[in-house]
């Protein structure tokens, strides 16, 4: 029974993986690929760390696999935001110089 | 007396902290945590950072409020990650994306943080700037713009302010 969920988890969060590198690939500007990288951290990442926690049981090891997750809801959106920013500034200015 | 309360706070967070990444409590352990925490504590205390610490500390009591804001973010996220799969997996690409912008009720620094996240973390929308109560994002589809503008995150997080 564990193992089902254990399957389901991990190959979902492989799936969203999956199509976001497809869709780095695919789309045509900046602001279109950063969502599909942010995309990637949210949803595929942290399926694959829930599946681990899963296989793990309830021990330290799940517990530090937890903050992992907690650091990196907090963090992967601050960073795509900033790129996104730090490239909206960048067109403003070119649009000033020209 | 307030800010004595705080610190053990602070403490305690800091201890859990220490224990989950030391992975066993004896007295050792706990000895050497609890004098790591108090010299961080100190450190951390004369930062500007922590200024409107109180503040937070009465956030985080609403605790109840702030579980069920996970759980629709949660839900949201899954909602959102299907819909851009989709576009993503679709033969040809049906994107039309913009920037928009809009004003927030919302007026902690905290809360604009947390509500500016959150829609990055929401798949196919993306915070690009932050100032003062104005909103810029950026959309992938049509259909996400009406929900942006206004969100379920806003309504929550405002009723969590108001308390």
């Amino acid at each position: 029974m564990k193992t089902i969920f254990i399957w389901i988890a991990l190959s979902g969060g492989l799936f969203f993986l999956l199509v976001g590198t497809i869709g780095i690939l695919r789309f045509p500007d900046l602001y279109t690929r950063a969502h599909s990288a942010a995309k990637c951290d949210t949803l595929g990442a942290v399926l694959c760390l829930f599946a681990l926690m899963l296989y793990n049981g309830l021990n330290f090891s799940s517990f530090k696999l937890l903050l992992i997750i907690v650091f990196l809801w907090i963090t992967a959106p601050t960073a795509t935001h900033l790129i996104a920013k730090a490239y909206h500034k960048g067109k403003i200015r070119e649009n000033q110089m020209e | 007396m307030k800010r004595d309360i705080i610190s053990i706070k602070a403490l305690v967070l800091y201890m859990i902290f220490w224990i989950i990444l030391a992975e066993k409590i004896d007295f050792q352990v706990l000895l050497i945590g609890l004098l790591i925490n108090i010299m961080i504590y100190l450190f951390n205390k004369n930062g500007e950072s922590s200024c409107h610490i109180g503040k937070r500390y009465q956030l985080i009591k609403r605790w109840k409020l702030f579980i069920c804001y996970i759980l629709l973010l949660m839900k949201e996220i899954v909602i959102a990650s299907i819909d851009v799969a989709s576009i993503v997996l679709s033969r040809e690409l049906n994107i039309s994306p913009r920037i928009i912008k809009f004003k927030t009720r919302l007026k902690g620094d905290l809360l604009k943080t947390i509500l500016a996240n959150s829609i990055t973390l929401t798949p196919g929308t993306l915070t690009i700037e932050v100032k003062n109560d104005e909103f810029t994002v950026h959309c992938i589809t049509k259909n996400q713009i009406t929900g942006v503008k206004n969100s379920k995150f806003e309504e929550l997080l405002l009723k969590i302010e108001e308390q």
